[in-house]
């Protein structure tokens, strides 16, 4: 029996996760754990809860129906609710008597018949701008045999495949994804172990040999950074990266410079987070910021791009 | 076509305005509207149409009709003061001032008495007072209503179901043959009626043995080549005012490069219109003359239909081979960047109701371009492109360009358009050139297809619609009227009875809607309401028709195609290739509706109709839980079959529907889904509807585009959507889409609109037109118009400059642009 992951969204028409126009999935789960996570709805495994307060009418009925006594006013105002998260077990009452969607359901268990449905009709997009599907999350390594499941039915289907990861897994299970990946958007977060250990929870060694091993198949890989203030965007980091990258058996394709931004505070806050999410109120990174890292790694003869790759063609 | 060059990267593709064209630029008369009123102060009619018009008709009493029509004509034309502007090289006008616009006092009077009672009257207001008495039992307007019920007459004010008819607004839009002009000159065209008349004078006279039936025909025709004569020699007597004046003006000035330009325009108005054009100025001047006359002064006409790269083509390789004379493509740039000022400018008084629908807009000037040639080789050449790049150069918002998008579109053309779209312009619309091929040749019944060579001619009437071209066959007055099909909704929910804005009986009685025990009930009582109207529709359109022909003939227009000299046929008389339309309004509000009162009463039973039919007549007021379940009900425009199949299936009714109607001519209809700016105008007169909208706030914004806020899953699924509608049953339908502002901007967004636009022509939608805007950018300007006096955006058929909006328009484009952000 194959184990079915849960999708928060199948997202058309994204343009900034490999070539051309694609359908991005967004499986749940992963093994790491980064502070700055943009989709932390992701992280879990688990289904869970947005509040969108904007859409809340206070009608209480949450508060009413709630078996576990876990949803409660947030003030005697009464202008807004707080769920307790701990309390809380998921029965998703709650959002069954909210009138407004202002309690939403984030993760659904679709078949892989629905979710490749849904990506081919998009496909006289994906044919005109050379453009195709991504699976992202999350980690698509999470949930192996599901994405290998999509995959191989996707390439069945003559689509353009990327998988947008961690790395962190085992070897083949990685080696399996490959056989029907076309791309690999591969996260390289930092490259010294013990901050990544600090930061992340795991350290980076698993990633990186990985990562060599991909290379040696010849897989087309691009490397995504994201760039985060006080962790990873300092001088030394990058002369790694570039001795690194550059003992590869083949060369990656591009690096991507994602300048950290700040947009996915206000899920952090939805998902009843806010209050652990440490970069609340940071400033966004200009692209200014981080051209000193694009001019040294293509100085040292490896392609970069900031903001990652917009449009058709690799 | 050479492929693209480095040199042809976007951002170089356009070059910033001469600074002719930004002087004549700053000190233009807008003719915009807002609220239903001109933005800029000082705009206003002008009388010397009115005066020599009526003089001349005074003077004409118990001649022919159509000899009245022509003397008039010339009247105006011979007395009309005329003027030229400083640093102009394009000339002519319709009015006496630039500020000033013309009155057709003749069309109908209710025009008159609200121009009268208008801050918009001319100064001389007892001589226009005077005037409008005169005219008030010969306006179209006056005979018509001999033929009508006081009942109907109650119908067409109240504008709730249906759009007023011809005879009231004296609406019209034709596609002149302008290529006669072109290439034959007046000169040309006046040898082949004089021709033709004396035959038939001779004819007429001499024939033995007499034939009764064929010679009798002969004196309408006679009377015909005589006025066609009378108003083309009236054209040249005028465009030879033009010729003296700049002569007059080049001995006076003394700048000596300016002066060398006056005498150059002497010469090109001496020439132009009246022999055929030898180049590019030639040809621009006289397209420009005769679009006058045409559009402006004979009679008013809407639009600015032509096919223009083609018509302008020959003249332009003329010129830029330096045979005739020569110009640089620059020098070519600029002269239709002129012309799009001469555009600008251009205004029509027109009544209230036509300043709300075109809102932000003064009238609805589409030029066409692109396509294929009558052979079938792309007809996109360097012309096509000048006309973009004068578009992207210029930044006014009018004329509106429709390119035809064919089958292996040159990718340097789509450049250029892509160059306007991303700025912002909201232009050019694209058609689907096939599609509309197709739907020429099939034709509507009656007179039938036409054969391909021809149909490839086409150009667009008006906003969305396809018609014939060339030197004959093109349309010669409106065919079009609008139906407002919400409103018909409401009615099959109320028994006929509109009790949310005009408080009467504007439709049949269709039963008590309690008492639908189907889904077919309802659609059923829709297809009455919907009949009703379209019947009336179709009478009040043939009845104009039928007057025009007998009191609003168009001699000089006739004069310019082929068919009519030939025939000696008024244009109004002939029934063409008859292409007829009903522009069905809210469409998308009654498809969205129906999906959700099929879902939740009649399959999920959820409501009753009892409680549905409550809760509209409260407005939803104290339904708020069941407003939120219409409202998150299936929607169109999200590649959901379920919401898709209902949508299609009504296109389908509306067009099957029609086809009961026929005509003047012995065509049918096609139903046109389109919106001008009625999708604001009209919110306040309909009420709640079933897809979970309130009384008051706005409908669709056209054709085949969701419902705002409705698309959530993006673009792509909008165009999945859309191609699962028959557009071979449908005259054109109008798509909105929006799409971001930075993905078109960033160094791909070139390429990712064009394989977009690739998928589009590959799922053979009609038609799509695009919203570019910065939603920040937006905010900034309802708080500091000032700042941005070129913001342009896209409304539905044309674009407007976002500060000449009112505050509720506005508001509803930047909700447009916030679900942009969100999805």
């Amino acid at each position: 029996m194959l184990k079915v992951p849960l999708i928060t969204e199948i997202q058309r028409y994204c343009v900034n996760d490999g070539p051309g126009i694609r359908s991005l999935i967004f499986l749940k789960g992963c093994a790491l754990d980064c502070p700055w996570c943009h989709n932390p709805e992701t992280k879990s495994p688990e289904v869970d809860i947005y509040y969108h307060e904007d859409k809340c009418q206070q009608c209480g009925r949450c508060i009413e129906n709630c078996p576990q006594g876990a949803i409660s006013w947030e003030s005697p105002k009464k202008e807004a609710i707080l769920i307790d998260r701990e309390k809380c077990n998921k029965c998703l009452k709650c959002i069954e008597v909210c009138p407004t969607n202002a309690l939403e359901r984030v993760g659904q268990s679709l078949t892989i018949n629905q979710v490749v449905d849904e990506v081919l009709r998009d496909k006289a997009f994906y044919e005109t701008s050379n453009g195709g599907v991504t699976l992202s999350g999350g980690d698509p390594l999470f949930s192996p045999e599901y994405s290998i499941e999509l995959l191989k039915r996707f390439k069945a289907e003559l689509i353009h495949t990327a998988v947008e990861t961690s790395g962190h897994s085992k070897w083949e299970i990685l080696k399996e994804i490959a056989e029907y990946t076309d791309l690999f958007l591969y996260d390289i977060k930092c490259m010294d172990p013990t901050i990544h250990k600090k930061f992340i929870g795991v350290d980076n060694k698993l990633i990186l040999d990985n990562l060599k091993k991909l290379s040696a198949i010849k897989a087309n890989i691009r490397i995504r950074v994201p760039v985060i203030p006080g962790f990873n965007d300092n001088k030394e980091n990058f002369e790694l990266m570039v001795d690194y990258l550059q003992a590869l058996e083949n060369p990656i394709i591009a690096v991507d410079l994602l300048p950290f931004h700040n947009s996915a505070e206000k899920k952090y806050i939805q998902l009843g987070l806010g209050s652990n999410y440490a970069y609340k109120g940071k400033p966004f990174m200009e692209k200014e910021e981080v051209e000193w890292i694009k001019d040294f790694l293509e100085k040292n003869n490896i392609p970069t791009t900031v903001g990652g790759l917009v449009g058709v063609g690799k | 076509m050479k492929g693209i060059t480095e040199k042809d990267k976007q951002d170089e593709l356009i070059k910033p305005m001469t600074e002719r064209a930004r002087k004549l630029k700053d000190t233009l008369w807008w003719k915009h509207t807002r609220g239903g009123e001109y933005v800029e102060k000082g705009v206003k009619a002008g009388i010397e149409r009115a005066r020599y018009m009526t003089q001349s008709f005074k003077e004409t009493d118990g001649e022919e009709w159509v000899i009245r029509r022509a003397k008039a004509l010339a009247n105006v034309l011979d007395n009309i003061t005329i003027f030229i502007k400083d640093h102009e090289l394009l000339v002519g006008d319709h009015a006496e001032k630039p500020n000033l616009m013309p009155i057709y006092q003749e069309s109908n009077y209710f025009l008159n008495i609200d121009l009268l009672n208008s801050p918009y009257c001319p100064d001389e207001k007892e001589e226009f007072r005077e005037i409008a008495e005169w005219w008030k039992p010969h306006t179209l307007q006056a005979k018509a209503e001999k033929y009508i019920s006081e009942e109907e007459k109650e119908l067409i004010n109240a504008n709730t179901s249906f759009e007023s008819p011809g005879y009231v607004t004296g609406y019209s839009s034709p596609i002149p043959a302008y290529e006669t002009v072109l290439e034959d000159g007046l000169e040309g065209i006046i040898a082949r009626i004089e021709k033709k008349l004396k035959e038939a004078q001779d004819e007429f006279l001499h024939q033995n043995p007499w034939n009764g039936p064929e010679a009798m025909t002969l004196l309408k025709k006679m009377d015909e080549w005589k006025a066609m004569i009378i108003a083309d020699k009236a054209v040249m007597r005028w465009t030879k005012r033009y010729a003296r004046l700049a002569r007059y003006m080049a001995e006076e000035e003394k700048d000596s490069k300016r002066k060398e330009e006056l005498l150059m325009m002497a010469d090109i108005c001496n020439h132009a219109p009246s022999k055929p054009c030898r180049g590019f100025r030639d040809a621009v001047q006289t397209h420009w003359f005769t679009y006058l006359v045409v559009q402006s002064l004979e009679r008013y006409g809407s639009g600015m239909a032509c096919k223009m790269d083609s018509m302008w083509y020959p003249y332009y390789k003329r010129s830029i081979e330096k045979k005739e004379q020569p110009m640089t493509r620059e020098e070519m740039v600029e002269l239709v960047v002129l012309h799009r000022l001469k555009v600008s400018e251009h205004g029509v008084i027109k009544s209230r109701l036509y300043r709300e629908i075109h809102a932000g807009a003064n009238d609805l000037f589409i030029i066409t371009i692109g396509g294929v040639n009558p052979d079938g080789s792309t007809a996109c050449t360097d012309l096509t492109n000048i006309i973009l790049e004068a578009a992207a150069t210029a930044m006014t918002t009018e004329p509106s360009l429709g390119l035809r998008w064919h089958e292996n579109m040159p990718e340097l053309t789509a450049r250029y358009a892509h160059e306007c779209i991303r700025r912002g312009l909201g232009f050019p619309s694209i058609k689907n050139d096939e599609v509309a091929i197709n739907s020429l040749v099939e034709g509507f019944g009656g007179t039938g297809g036409q054969p391909v060579r021809e149909a490839r001619r086409w150009c667009l009437a008006l906003c969305m619609s396809p018609g014939r071209s060339g030197r004959h066959g093109g349309q010669r007055t409106r065919w079009a009227l609008s139906s407002y099909t919400a409103k018909l909704l409401e009615l099959a929910l109320s028994d006929g009875y509109d009790y949310s804005y005009t408080d009467m009986q504007l439709g049949p009685h269709t039963g008590d809607p309690t008492k639908f025990k189907t889904f077919d009930d309802l659609l059923q009582a829709y297809k009455v309401q919907y009949q009703y109207v379209h019947a009336a529709l179709t009478r009040s359109r043939d009845l104009t028709r039928y007057l025009e022909a007998k009191f609003y003939q168009s001699p000089f227009l006739s004069s310019l195609d082929d068919e009519c000299v030939e025939r000696g046929l008024d244009g109004i008389e002939w029934e063409e290739y008859c292409i007829p339309w009903f522009n069905v309004i809210d469409d998308i509000v009654v498809a969205d509706s129906l999906t959700a009162v099929k879902k939740l009463v009649f399959e999920e039973k959820k409501y009753t109709m009892e409680q549905l039919v409550k809760a509209l007549r409260a407005n939803w007021e104290g339904y708020e839980d069941m407003r939120l379940d219409f409202w998150n009900a299936p929607k169109w425009g999200n590649d959901d079959d379920y919401a898709d199949e209902v949508t299609a299936n009504l296109f389908r009714y509306h067009s099957l529907e029609l086809k009961q109607h026929t005509n003047i001519f012995g065509s049918y209809n096609k139903p046109l889904p389109q919106h001008v700016a009625l999708y604001w105008s009209l919110g306040p007169r309909i009420g709640a509807t079933p897809n979970g909208r309130r009384h008051g706030e706005v409908l669709d914004d056209g054709g085949n585009s969701p419902y705002i806020g409705c698309d959530k899953k993006g673009p792509t699924a909008v165009l999945n959507s859309c191609s699962k509608i028959d557009y071979s049953l449908q005259k054109a339908v109008l798509l909105n889409q929006k799409l971001d502002h930075n993905a078109m901007n960033s160094d791909k967004g070139f390429a990712l609109w064009y394989a977009y636009m690739k998928t589009w022509h590959r799922l053979g939608i009609d038609h799509v037109q695009f919203n570019v805007c910065d939603h920040e950018q937006l905010k900034d300007a309802q708080k500091h118009p000032e700042k941005y006096p070129d913001l342009i955006v896209r409304v539905a058929g044309y674009s407007a400059r976002f500060v000449d909006l009112s505050r509720y328009a506005q508001d509803t484009i930047i909700a447009r642009t916030e679900q942009e952000l969100a999805g």
